[in-house]
C-alpha cells in the first residue's frame, strides 16, 4: 500500500526558501482554499501570485519576508494575514493568522523556473483537481473506546496523472489517527490534469480528516 | 463474550461452597458457580456477615450476567448493594448487566460509582470502552484543500 508514497527530488531539507513554490492556503471560511505561487528572492522580497479559478488572470504583490533563526515570516498586506513557518523541515509549510482567524499553508517546489508565471501556466495550475477515488478512513476502535476525537491534515503533491505523492503530516491531533488517515489518502486518486507528456509537473494539495464521535442517547 | 470481559468475581473464604462457587464462576462454569454460591448462602445464612453475603450476591450477579440473564443479575446486584453500598465489584457487575440490556445510561452511572470507589479498576476501564463503543457513532469528515 505504501509503495505509492515515494519521495521526489524534493527530499532535502528546506533551510532557505529561495525559489519558486506552488502553494495551497487553507482554513479561511470566507474565501475557501486559495492557490498561490510564492517566489522568494535572495533580496528578501517575496512575490505572491494569486490564481483565480476558472480565469486566466492573476495578480501579484511584492512583500518583504524575514528569516530569524529558522523562522520565516511575512505579512500579506492584501489579505491582512501574517504567515509563519519553521524552516529546516522537508517541506515549506506553516500557519497564517489574522486577529480572528487562523489557517495553514503548504508549498511544493514549482516546476516552473520563471520568476513571473505565465497566464497559461496559472490557468492550468489554477483549476480544481477532480477526485477520481476518495477513500475513507476507518475510525480506530481504540479511539472510540477512549472517546478520542481529533483532526489530521496531510499535504501532498499530485502528479499530472492524478497520483498522490510525498504526503506530509501538517497536523496530527492524536497518533491513533495517523495510520488510518495516511492509508485512506494513499488509496485515493485524482483525475489526470495535464497531458501525460507533461509528467514533470506536480500540484500541491492538502486533505483534512476530522474524526468526530456523536453520542447516541439511550 | 471473552473470558476477560466477564464481570469480576471475588474468591469466597471461610465457606467452602462460596469458595468453590467463586472458583467455578472464575473459570466460566456459571451454572455450577451459581448452584454452589446459593448453597453457600443457605449454609451460612445464620452467621454470615453483611459483607460476606454482599460479596456472594455480587458473585451471583456476575455469574447470571455472564450467562446472559441480565435481569436476574441486576436483582442480585441490587441485593448486594443494598447490604453493602461500597463494593465496587457489585457496581461493575451491575454496570455490565445494564450494558447487556443496552441500557447504557444506567451502565455508565454504575461504572462511575465503581470508578469512584476504585479508580484503578482494570475491569472498569475495559467496560467503559465497551460501553463507549455502543454509545458513540463515529463520523469522519474529509475536506480537500487545493
Amino acid at each position: 500500500m505504501l509503495s505509492k508514497v515515494y519521495a521526489q527530488e524534493f527530499d532535502s531539507r528546506v533551510d532557505r526558501p529561495i525559489g519558486q513554490w506552488n502553494c495551497v492556503l487553507y482554513g479561511n471560511p470566507m474565501i475557501g482554499d486559495e492557490r498561490s505561487f510564492f517566489s522568494f528572492g535572495a533580496n528578501n522580497i517575496l512575490r505572491i501570485t494569486r490564481t483565480i479559478e476558472g480565469a486566466i488572470s492573476s495578480n501579484s504583490v511584492d512583500l518583504s519576508y524575514e528569516i530569524e533563526g529558522n523562522n520565516l515570516s511575512f505579512y500579506d498586506t492584501i489579505s491582512g494575514r501574517t504567515f509563519n513557518a519553521t524552516l529546516g523541515g522537508r517541506t515549506l509549510s506553516g500557519e497564517w493568522r489574522t486577529r480572528t482567524q487562523q489557517g495553514g499553508w503548504w508549498c511544493s517546489p514549482a516546476g516552473v523556473d520563471e520568476g513571473i508565471f505565465s497566464d497559461a501556466v496559472i490557468e492550468t495550475y489554477g483549476r480544481r483537481l477532480d477526485v477520481e477515488v476518495m477513500a475513507s478512513p476507518s475510525y480506530p476502535v481504540q479511539a472510540i473506546r477512549e472517546v478520542t476525537q481529533g483532526r489530521v491534515v496531510i499535504c501532498f503533491e499530485v502528479t499530472t496523472l492524478g497520483e498522490i505523492i510525498n504526503p506530509n503530516f501538517i497536523e496530527v491531533s492524536d497518533e491513533v489517527f495517523r495510520a488510518p488517515s495516511l492509508d485512506a489518502l494513499v488509496r485515493s486518486k485524482y483525475r489526470s490534469w495535464l497531458p501525460m507528456t507533461e509528467d514533470e509537473f506536480t500540484r500541491p494539495a492538502c486533505r483534512s480528516f476530522i474524526y468526530r464521535l456523536d453520542y447516541v442517547y439511550r | 463474550m471473552a473470558q476477560q470481559n466477564t464481570p469480576s468475581t471475588i474468591i469466597g473464604v471461610g465457606n467452602e461452597y462460596l469458595s468453590a462457587g467463586s472458583f467455578a464462576i472464575s473459570i466460566g462454569q456459571y451454572e455450577e458457580g451459581i448452584r454452589l454460591t446459593e448453597l453457600g448462602l443457605q449454609q451460612g445464612s445464620l452467621n454470615m456477615t453483611d459483607t460476606y453475603r454482599a460479596s456472594a450476591l455480587s458473585n451471583l450477579c456476575a455469574a447470571y450476567a455472564a450467562k446472559g440473564d441480565a435481569v436476574t443479575a441486576i436483582q442480585r446486584c441490587n441485593e448486594s448493594i443494598f447490604l453493602v453500598s461500597n463494593n465496587w465489584r457489585a457496581y461493575i457487575n451491575r454496570a455490565y448487566s445494564y450494558y447487556s440490556l443496552n441500557e447504557l445510561v444506567e451502565a455508565r452511572f454504575d461504572l462511575d460509582a465503581a470508578n469512584a470507589l476504585n479508580p484503578d479498576s482494570r475491569q472498569a476501564v475495559q467496560l467503559r470502552g465497551m460501553i463507549n463503543e455502543q454509545a458513540y457513532r463515529p463520523r469522519i469528515i474529509m475536506e480537500d484543500h487545493q
